[in-house]
């Protein structure tokens, strides 16, 4: 009788230090994986309350549509995740599209101006041109 | 004394048997717990991660809504830190509180939707649009926005 006890119960034990195991780390990764991207969701957003643009300047000659924008905030934006809608559509190429004074760098820090350049001959006064930063922060301004 | 030994083995046997089908049991459904843990853990930092914004200009209404193909056309940003379906079974769309069926996704400026990538919606609403003010709501794994705009 004491060697059944015994050995059920050594069973039983080795069963449950494999079950604590199992559950354990399944719930340390989980707790693990939502902390992080709670993490990743907090710095995102602590970045998009520090972004801030402001469209400064925008002419329109001869076709070609001329918007200034200005990284009034405090952190460095990316230009190639920066969007570009005029009257509405999404614009893809543009003419111009660089921070002033460093044509081959993508980033665009606090203090710089982005210009902005897109040819388009079917514009009319009044039509209205929205910035979109990486994180949503967006401007506006209209066609002159 | 002989049957008294067996009877005893066969305790001892049948002892381990139901303990080991005890451990087999408990093992199993913890087993089966943990993988559930471990998706809800995924589905939830997943969940975390999405974060999206309607970035259309709701001051150029006309391109908005084209009463010719009765479509109607949003611009949606990736703005979390994760990778998203591009298409119709990974978003669900209202339109004044109506569930669109018709939703055509295409992303504009690279071939899946990552961080930063901007999704055009393309909604298409056979009854047409009056004029007025529109509410569209576009939900993506949890995450809401909200589109105004006046037609």
């Amino acid at each position: 009788m004491g060697f059944s006890v015994s050995g059920s119960f050594a069973i039983l034990v080795l069963a449950s230090f494999i079950a604590f195991g199992m559950a354990y780390s399944a719930g340390a990764n989980s707790f693990e994986r939502v902390t992080d991207a709670t993490h990743d969701s907090y710095e995102r957003g602590l970045d998009r309350q520090n972004t801030a643009i402001n469209v400064s300047e925008v002419t329109y000659q001869s076709g070609d549509l001329e918007v200034n924008v200005t990284n009034t905030g405090t952190t460095s934006l990316s230009i190639n995740a920066t969007d570009v809608i005029v009257n509405g559509t999404y614009r893809q190429s543009f003419q111009q599209f660089e921070v002033v004074g460093k044509p081959d760098s993508d980033l665009w820090l606090p203090g710089e101006t982005l210009a902005i350049s897109v040819n388009d001959s079917s514009l009319q006064s009044g039509d209205t041109v929205k910035i979109v930063t990486e994180y949503g922060v967006a401007a506006g301004g209209m066609v002159p | 004394m002989a049957s008294v030994s067996i009877t005893h083995l066969v305790l001892f046997i049948a002892s381990l048997l139901v303990a080991a089908s005890v451990a087999g049991v408990l093992t199993d459904e913890v087993g089966r717990l943990s993988e559930a843990i471990n998706d809800q853990g995924l589905d939830a930092s997943q969940d975390v991660r999405t974060d999206i914004e309607i970035i259309s200009d709701s001051g150029s209404s006309a391109s908005i809504y084209d009463p010719g193909t009765q479509n109607i056309t949003i611009y949606v940003k990736n703005t979390g830190s994760q990778q998203l379906v591009a298409s119709a079974d990974g978003m669900d769309v209202l339109v004044d509180g109506e569930y669109q069926t018709t939703v055509n996704v295409t992303v504009l400026d690279d071939t899946t939707w990552d961080t930063n990538d901007v999704a055009r919606v393309r909604i298409y609403r056979p009854g047409g649009l009056s004029t007025g003010d529109h509410r569209i709501k576009v939900i993506v794994n949890g995450d809401e926005e909200v589109f105004e705009f006046n037609r």
